[in-house]
């Protein structure tokens, strides 16, 4: 980008002789997405993850799960909608993983608008949660 | 891997690379340092870079390793043309 050049340019002509730039470039044509937009959703999942523990008025501490539990668990998010979630991962008495396993397989298809109405309607969506949609915060 | 795979193929010649465009819309993160100043520091040079880009009309984020730039659709024709 031409901006990048002239950032150089700048401070070549303050006197730096050497500078040196790293760029990751980042380009998609099924959407519209900013770099809010980009933030905006993990937030939004972090933020329904943290809802998820208090609402249920749980300790915020929890069973974690072994290692290999949640590898596989991880796994299956995005190849399985959620639904080869291991039967212990969703007996677990955080009630979490089941919520946040069809949430995090949708994040992993990219967020659009189909994405946020399937959250809107998604009875394990917290008040948080659909907070952010409708501040246009995911 | 084969040294064949390391062999570039010939260039189609169903594309013709003076007429093929950018992508209409980014996003871009970098990181510029600048070297042999005599200091550690890089904050004086990075203030002047982020001074440049809120002149630019460009929407962009400054993180403690480098700074992330969009260039949005609806942003090509006015800023677009200025600055790419």
């Amino acid at each position: 980008m031409r901006i990048i050049g002239q950032a150089h340019s700048l401070l070549h002509g303050s006197g730096v002789v050497r500078i040196q730039t790293d760029i990751r470039v980042g380009s998609r044509t099924d959407k519209k997405q900013t770099i809010e937009d980009k933030i905006a959703v993990v937030q939004a999942l972090l933020n329904g993850q943290e809802e998820d523990y208090i609402s249920d008025g749980e300790d915020l501490t929890f069973e974690d799960p072994t290692a290999g539990q949640l590898r596989e668990a991880m796994s299956n998010m995005h190849t399985n909608n959620g639904n080869g979630m291991p039967l212990g991962m969703m007996t677990q008495p955080h009630t979490g993983y089941a919520a946040q396993s069809s949430n995090m397989h949708g994040l992993a298809q990219g967020f659009d608008p189909a994405m946020t109405t399937h959250l809107q309607h998604d009875p394990v969506m917290t008040t948080h949660m659909q907070q952010h949609m409708h501040n246009g915060l995911g | 891997m084969q040294h064949t795979d390391l062999v570039p193929p010939p260039p189609s010649e169903t594309v013709n690379l003076p007429l093929l465009a950018t992508p209409s819309a980014c996003i871009a993160d970098f990181c510029l340092v600048p070297i042999g100043t005599g200091s550690a520091s890089v904050s004086a040079e990075i203030a002047e870079v982020q001074r440049l880009l809120k002149r630019s009309g460009l929407v962009f984020s400054m993180s403690s390793a480098g700074t992330t730039v969009g260039m949005y659709h609806d942003m090509i024709s006015s800023t677009l043309k200025m600055l790419i």
